[in-house]
C-alpha cells in the first residue's frame, strides 16, 4: 500500500473545502478541460437549494467551478448567502466577465478568485482558451478585487508550446505582477500527455519540485522574483508521466453537483460512483441522454481526446 | 469475457427474458455503452442495466486497477 504525501489533495489536505460544480456551460474552449467529458446530472436544483446542501457540509471553505462560474445566473446570490453564513468563498474564472462593474455587481463576497490565464501574450491565451481578455480591464478589475478584501490568483497551465521553459514561467510571473494578482499557480496538465510538460524538468531543482507527486507532494509553495508561486505537479494516477503508484490509499472527498447531491469525488471515467452510474442508466432509460453520449462515462480510465 | 461471466449476465437478464433470448443477448454485452445501447432500444429494462454495469465494471475496474492502479478523484490544476 502506498501513502500520498499528507499535504497533497488526496492525502488529506483540503478537506475543510468543498467544491461545487455550479454549472457546465462555459464561453472558452480549452482542448484539456477534465470536466468538459465529466459526468453531467440531467437535472439542476435552484441555488438555494445548492447553497443549503453546502452549508450541511459544514466545510469553512467553499470554491465554485464550472463549466464558467460566471456565467451561472445566480452567482452573486450563492457568494452573498455563503459568505453572510461565514464561508470563505472562491471561485475560479476565465477572466472573460471580469470588469469593476461585475465585480461590484456580483462577486464582492469573495474570499479569493483565482483567474485562469494560460499566457502572458493574451493573444496566445486567446488562442489556447477562446477567451478574449484585456490587460488594462484585467488591472481595473484586480485593484477592484483587492478593495473588496478578495485576493487573486492567477492559474496558469504548463503547457507544451506554450508556457513550457523556466524562462516563460518568469515571464508569467512579470506579467501576474504587471496585473496586480497576489499570487501564481502553475499547474501540469492531467490526463494530456500530448500536451504534458514537466514542473521539475522545466525548472530544476530550484523550487523543490520532485518526480514522485503522489508520495513527495504535488502541491508546493515557493517564490519567483518576489511572487508567491505554486505549483501543482500531477502524480502517476493522473498522468502517464509519471511513474504508477502501487496499490494508492487515497481520501476521497465529496464534490456537491449542481443536481444539488454530493458525490464521492468527481464524476468521470474511472471514477463513476454507484450513484451517477445509477443516474445515467435513469436517464437513457427515460430518454433524457443519449447512450451514444454517456457511454465514455463508464470506460476505466479517463482519456483526453 | 469468459463463459462465466457470459452466464451470469445471461442469469441477470433471465428474470425479464427467455432464457434463450437471455443467452443470445448476454453475448451481445460486451461493455457497459453495449447495455445502455440495449437499454435505449428496450430490449432490457432500467434495473437490469443497472446491474449488468455494475457487474461489468466490476470486473473491467479490478483488471485494469491490477495492471495500472486506482485511478484518481480529485480536481485539476484549476481547483484550491
Amino acid at each position: 500500500m502506498t501513502n500520498p504525501h499528507p499535504d497533497n489533495f488526496c492525502g488529506g489536505a483540503y478537506y475543510d473545502w468543498l467544491e461545487i460544480l455550479l454549472l457546465t456551460e462555459c464561453n472558452g474552449s480549452c482542448r484539456w478541460c477534465i470536466e468538459a467529458g465529466g459526468y453531467h446530472p440531467t437535472s439542476r436544483a435552484p441555488w438555494d437549494e445548492i447553497v443549503r446542501v453546502a452549508l450541511s457540509t459544514g466545510k469553512p471553505n467553499v470554491i465554485l467551478l464550472g463549466g464558467e462560474p460566471t456565467i451561472y445566473p445566480r452567482i452573486s446570490d450563492v457568494i452573498a448567502r455563503l459568505s453572510d453564513a461565514g464561508r470563505h468563498v472562491y471561485t475560479t474564472t476565465n477572466g472573460s466577465r471580469l470588469s469593476p462593474e461585475f465585480v461590484s455587481a456580483n462577486l464582492s463576497g469573495l474570499e479569493g478568485i483565482n483567474i485562469s490565464i494560460h499566457h502572458d501574450d493574451l493573444a496566445r491565451n486567446r488562442q489556447i482558451t477562446g477567451i478574449v481578455l484585456d490587460r488594462d480591464v484585467l488591472r481595473a478589475s484586480i485593484a477592484h478585487m483587492h478593495s473588496h478584501g478578495t485576493s487573486v490568483r492567477l492559474n496558469c497551465n504548463l503547457i507544451d508550446g506554450q508556457i513550457d521553459t523556466h524562462d516563460g514561467i518568469r515571464r508569467f510571473v512579470g506579467f501576474a505582477k504587471d496585473i496586480g494578482a497576489d499570487s501564481v499557480r502553475f499547474a501540469e496538465l492531467k490526463f494530456d500527455s500530448w500536451r504534458f510538460v514537466d514542473a521539475h524538468e522545466v525548472t530544476g531543482d530550484r523550487y523543490g519540485l520532485n518526480d514522485e507527486p503522489f508520495t513527495c507532494r504535488c502541491n508546493t509553495f515557493t517564490e519567483i522574483d518576489g511572487m508567491p508561486v505554486n505549483f501543482r505537479q500531477m502524480c502517476g494516477l493522473q498522468t502517464e508521466e509519471r511513474p504508477a503508484v502501487t496499490d494508492p490509499k487515497m481520501q476521497s472527498k465529496d464534490v456537491l453537483y449542481y443536481d444539488g447531491r454530493l458525490y464521492p469525488g468527481w464524476q468521470c471515467a474511472g471514477n463513476l460512483s454507484d450513484i451517477a452510474r445509477d443516474n445515467i442508466v435513469a436517464d437513457v432509460a427515460a430518454g433524457r441522454a443519449r447512450a451514444s453520449d454517456v457511454s465514455h462515462l463508464f470506460d476505466v480510465v479517463w482519456t483526453v481526446a | 469475457m469468459g463463459n462465466k461471466f457470459l452466464e451470469q449476465l445471461a442469469e441477470l437478464i433471465a428474470g425479464q427474458l427467455a432464457e434463450e433470448k437471455a443467452a443470445e443477448l448476454s453475448k451481445k454485452l460486451k461493455k457497459p455503452a453495449d447495455v445502455l445501447d440495449a437499454l435505449a432500444a428496450g430490449d432490457i429494462d432500467k434495473d437490469t442495466a443497472k446491474k449488468l454495469i455494475a457487474k461489468m465494471q466490476e470486473k473491467e475496474r479490478a483488471e485494469y486497477e491490477a495492471k495500472h492502479g486506482r485511478s484518481c478523484d480529485c480536481g485539476g490544476g484549476c481547483v484550491n
